[in-house]
């Protein structure tokens, strides 16, 4: 994986640099996704992320059981700063599904003693 | 199966002292929220609202998301089943759905979501716009979430309840008090459907505006974006970054002289950087290199973050002839 990065980012550097020889007019607007993303940075840098970070999320969701097409459609109607913040943490990431979820008796236990004020285990961070 | 069956009947079991004890506990140390206690003026006048007419679709297992982002967008005139929507949005291996995946999907059918300020009165104004809120709660705990969305579309201020299409509830009535503790843990994540080619909802910020708008920019939609902000700036004309988002909608679509005088708009209200600097690029192309290089000289400081594209514009202006005519 850390190679195949390597050598997709410095393809895509490379092929930014050679384009923005040539066509500079393109390259020195600040977008607006870069004005509200409250998180100005280099253009180049953001673009090379945001490249990467589509293949990313793109193989997560595939590690997720969406089918390859599905995904590819839904990785490209992200936007930059959308697909940074995914890719950056899309474990962690709430998935609204309303999953069943059995509580076990130590965790009810736990919450008797959290409510009563016993102990403060939930409330740690 | 077995595991299942004694969880729930530990829950019958347990529940009705965990609920007492939870009662005691939040009388003890907080006062529950009345919804009389709002500052949304509009409360005393409509003590009582329901969006009757918002559509409602069933969830099926785990799929709450296209379920409940179907009924916001048939809510704003766009019906699509939440089994398309399931494509775009529902994620197997987590048996939900993402928020952002949410926002893009929505995007595809031609709405914007637009993010509300995390407040009881910001979530609650929409609905007397005729638009129902779609929220994300956590009905779990905050180590073990139970992540579902729902969808806001109505209240009842003398009962201190809300009414939302949730799961296979068409009318789930909840306590303004649950209500929040399960908002509160969700993260306060409420956004409401909008079309672009309308004027932005009275209740949403400049700001949260053009962040729904602005990937419409990079997703091949710069026209319904140029008429997006065209509102923004009709709404909000003392906002800089709304003249600078119509400008750079503008400069998308090949309109220069459009582009320039938004960005002129913006930089008389606030010499923003990147304002500025755009506004050099767009003098560059058509063809006034004295107007560009004055433009750039009044960026101070220039921000680290716009360093390299700001070189990148002075150096295109200087290397131009200084005698071509501007047009």
């Amino acid at each position: 994986m850390g190679n195949k990065r390597s050598w997709i980012s410095g393809t895509v550097v490379a092929a930014m640099l050679s384009v923005s020889s040539w066509v500079p007019a393109n390259a020195a607007m600040v977008t607006t996704e870069q004005m509200v993303s409250g998180q100005a940075r280099d253009a180049r840098v953001a673009q090379v992320q945001g490249f990467l970070a589509r293949a990313d999320v793109k193989q997560q969701l595939e590690t997720w059981g969406v089918a390859s097409e599905l995904a590819e459609a839904r990785v490209a109607q992200l936007s930059d700063a959308e697909l940074e913040r995914l890719a950056m943490n899309i474990d962690q990431q709430p998935a609204g599904g309303d999953a069943l979820v059995v509580i076990g008796v130590v965790f009810l236990v736990l919450l008797i003693l959290e409510l009563v004020g016993v102990t403060n285990v939930f409330t740690t961070i | 199966m077995g595991l299942r069956t004694l969880g729930a009947s530990l829950r019958r079991a347990f529940w009705p002292a965990v609920s007492f004890v939870a009662l005691a506990g939040l009388t003890a140390c907080a006062v529950a929220p009345r919804l009389e206690d709002l500052s949304l003026a509009s409360l005393a006048d409509r003590p009582q609202l329901e969006l009757t007419q918002t559509p409602f679709y069933p969830q099926e297992l785990h799929q709450c998301g296209p379920a409940a982002l179907a009924t916001v967008l048939g809510a704003s005139g766009q019906t699509v089943t939440p089994e398309t929507l399931a494509d775009e949005v529902y994620i197997p291996g987590r048996n939900g759905s993402l928020q952002v995946e949410l926002l893009a999907a929505a995007r595809r059918h031609q709405r914007v979501a637009v993010q509300l300020a995390p407040k009881l009165d910001a979530v609650l104004a929409p609905l007397l716009e005729q638009r129902p809120v779609l929220l994300l709660q956590n009905l779990g705990f905050a180590r073990a979430p139970r992540w579902h969305y729902a969808v806001l579309v109505g209240w009842d201020a003398p009962a201190n309840e809300l009414i939302l299409r949730s799961g296979g509830n068409r009318r789930e009535r909840l306590s303004l008090t649950r209500f929040v503790q399960t908002w509160d843990l969700g993260g306060r994540w409420a956004v409401v459907m909008a079309d672009p080619r309308q004027p932005p909802p009275q209740s949403v910020t400049a700001r949260d505006w053009i962040a729904a708008i602005a990937p419409l920019e990079s997703q091949r939609q710069p026209d319904l974006a140029r008429t997006a902000y065209e509102a923004a700036t009709q709404r909000w004309p003392s906002e800089t970054l709304a003249w600078q988002a119509l400008a750079n909608a503008r400069y998308a679509l090949g309109d220069l002289p459009g582009a320039e005088s938004a960005l002129q708009a913006a930089v008389d209200i606030t010499p923003d950087a990147a304002a500025l600097n755009n506004l050099a690029q767009v003098r560059i192309e058509r063809g006034c290199a004295v107007a560009a290089l004055q433009a750039l000289q009044l960026i101070a400081p220039i921000p680290p973050a716009l360093a390299s594209t700001i070189a990148d514009t002075r150096r295109a202006a200087e290397a131009m002839p200084a005698d071509a005519g501007c047009h």
